[in-house]
């Protein structure tokens, strides 16, 4: 079943009244459930405010706010303000938030339920909890949103939210991005991304182009007027994920009225653009009416998913390419102690991977040291930080290794897809289509890679041997930390080798590597995010490695060696841990 | 409103300026008419080689 629910945005000045109009009597005249999201400056206007009011009692509206045009800053006097809530300071937050709910309450007679911006950091979720415990739910974050867009927006655009989920979550106590580990680490709301996101293509380039919003897909320019099946196909995308968690798929339509006219950056007539989002919302209708979809107000979303949705639950999605022809799969899996991507054209090899484990505090704004940088820290991402290797060496990712006499293949340069998944109470099995490698003598070998995620952090990586020879083969991880396609300061990482000789060295760029047969063990400390990231076995490999980067290559290795057998299976622990 | 195509091929936003029947970028050296700009955002379109394809849930779960 897909749930979803369709939100709306007022006219922020008068030459939106007509477009807002327009998409409410959409909405309204197909039976649509619509939660309105309303601005300071909106509240603050009696024509507005009337308007509102008549769609609450006349159509049941369910009425929230939208963190947008705030009150000018206390200390402002010129006039200038930052435009969006996250960027202020917390004592700014605090006032800002405590005005804007004041001034929804003397309007409306009630505490508001639902919230949202583009994004809510802890900080402000912990102030609109304690200022109006009616608060049940938020639009939180963009999932995916960061470094791309930035750039797309001329680098202008501060909002970087990446490394969060892609679908509802509960957030913690000390980064709303993260899902929270049990109900002492919730903030007590559910929290919902801003629209629903192409899986593949937000990973691979901006997610405002490929999201659950027409004007993005217009935007992209991946219609061609009316005739616009991505966007259907975006929708199928999501409601695909039912298959995979318990029945569950969700969608968020979010739409304010600056798109529907005269909009920079939408280049079909107006007359199309409206169009396509009555086409849109009737896509829902026809979903609902065959019984595989449910439209919900934020309220009612929020009770249905703390009924339905345990915290600590984990979530996995099987996207699929639709857009640019290549049908290529990714695999995410989240939990509240890793968020992992899997890129099947890459042979299986981790694209992104996310330490939830180290339930890093973080908020953003003027006075904290992230500043914008909202997005959770990446210990892999393979689209900023390089992956597989070309033009100079490779970057952060994971692979396997295969060696044959003196040659060495990279299971990474072999396509695959995802060729089961299966959901437990404890674990989620991915498996993937075996990959076929041929050395240069012509020996072939066909190798099956099963991803088991455990919890906790743990995942176990399988590598089958299903036809060839005996093999030599390295299980390779390369990572770093970051938030941006920028590096960071590796120095006071940690790398361990622990085995017949063990050792350590702390990161200083000089390009050293610390070898041991017979090891158990290799790993990474790294302090500025409070993880520990290593490989091990259960039973000791023959030999492992880790290995530091240097300026040019600023990363850090870590590798275990052994034998991948004819029908044997070779497991190591891939484990992400808080320092 | 049009986008400059060149900008818009590298996934950044940029509307065109008008100095008569030329349009022109100011964060790149493009310039051209309405007819150039519609042409190459065609060419931009190419890549997106199922944008007119409809890819239904019964499809994507064979994908």
């Amino acid at each position: 079943m897909l749930y979803f629910n369709l939100l709306h945005r007022p006219a922020e000045n008068p030459a939106q009244r007509k477009s807002f109009a327009l998409q409410q009597k959409m909405a309204h005249d197909l039976g649509l459930k619509v939660t309105l999201l309303v601005d300071y400056q909106s509240l603050c206007d009696p024509e507005t405010v009337a308007e509102l009011q008549g769609y609450a009692r006349d159509f049941g509206d369910e009425l929230g706010v939208w963190f947008m045009n705030l009150p000018p800053a206390a200390d402002s006097t010129d006039g200038r303000r930052e435009p969006f809530i996250w960027l202020y300071a917390d004592d700014e937050k605090q006032r800002i938030i405590k005005q804007v709910l004041d001034r929804f309450h003397t309007t409306f007679g009630v505490d508001p339920v639902s919230v949202g911006s583009y994004h809510l950091d802890a900080v402000s979720l912990q102030i609109l909890k304690e200022l109006a415990p009616s608060i049940q739910i938020a639009v939180a974050g963009c999932f995916e949103e960061g470094v791309r867009v930035f750039h797309g927006c001329n680098n202008s655009w501060y909002l970087f939210s990446e490394g969060m989920p892609w679908s509802p979550w509960y957030p913690s106590k000390n980064n709303s991005l993260r899902p929270a580990q049990d109900e002492s680490d919730a903030l007590g709301i559910v929290a919902v991304p801003h629209l629903s996101r192409d899986l593949v293509l937000s990973y691979e380039g901006r997610n405002d182009f490929f999201a659950t919003h027409p004007a993005n897909v217009q935007r992209a320019m991946a219609n061609d007027g009316m005739n616009n099946p991505y966007m259907y196909n975006l929708v199928d995308q999501h409601r695909l994920q039912a298959d995979f968690n318990d029945g569950f798929a969700y969608v968020h339509i979010f739409v304010g009225p600056a798109w529907m006219s005269n909009d920079a950056s939408v280049q079909d007539p107006d007359e199309v653009t409206q169009g396509l989002y009555r086409e849109f919302l009737q896509y829902f209708v026809n979903l609902r009416e065959q019984g595989q979809a449910a439209d919900m107000q934020m309220r009612e979303f929020a009770d249905w998913y703390k009924t339905n949705l345990p915290i600590g639950k984990p979530q996995v999605a099987l996207a699929k390419e639709m857009l640019y022809g290549t049908g290529k799969h990714y695999f995410w899996y989240l939990d509240a102690f890793t968020r992992v991507l899997v890129d099947t054209t890459q042979g299986g090899s981790i694209g992104d991977l996310r330490p939830y484990a180290a339930q890093l505090e973080s908020h953003v704004g003027a006075n904290t040291k992230a500043l914008w940088f909202g997005s959770y820290p990446y210990l892999i991402q393979s689209q900023y930080r390089t992956g597989n290797s070309h033009h100079f060496a490779d970057g952060s990712r994971t692979t396997l290794l295969v060696t044959h006499k003196d040659e060495t293949l990279d299971l990474a340069n072999v396509r695959g897809k995802v060729a089961e998944v299966i959901r437990a109470e404890s674990e989620t099995t991915l498996r993937l289509t075996p990959a076929q490698l041929t050395f240069s003598d012509g020996t072939s070998v066909s190798i099956e890679t099963t991803y088991r995620f455990l919890g906790s952090g743990k995942i176990l990586i399988e590598r089958k041997l299903l036809e060839g020879e005996d093999l030599r083969a390295q299980e390779y991880v390369k990572a770093c930390w970051g938030v941006t396609e920028y590096p960071e300061d590796l120095r006071d990482v940690i790398l361990t080798v622990s085995g017949q000789t063990s050792g350590e060295m702390r990161y200083d760029y000089r390009s050293r590597e610390i070898r041991s047969e017979t090891v158990s063990a290799v790993a990474a400390r790294i302090p500025q995010i409070q993880t520990k990231i290593s490989l091990e076995t259960d039973e000791a490999r023959e030999s492992g490695s880790v290995i530091e980067g240097y300026l040019f290559s600023p990363y850090f290795t870590l590798t275990m060696n052994g034998v991948l057998r004819a029908g044997k299976v070779l497991r190591t622990w891939l484990k992400i841990e808080k320092l | 409103m049009l986008r400059c195509p060149v900008c818009f091929a590298r996934e950044n936003d940029v509307v065109l300026l008008r100095n008569g029947e030329t349009l022109y970028c100011v964060k790149c050296s493009f310039e051209g008419t309405e007819k150039v700009v519609r042409e190459l955002y065609a060419d931009q379109q190419k890549k997106y080689r199922w944008r007119a394809r409809r890819v239904t849930l019964e499809e994507q779960r064979e994908l």
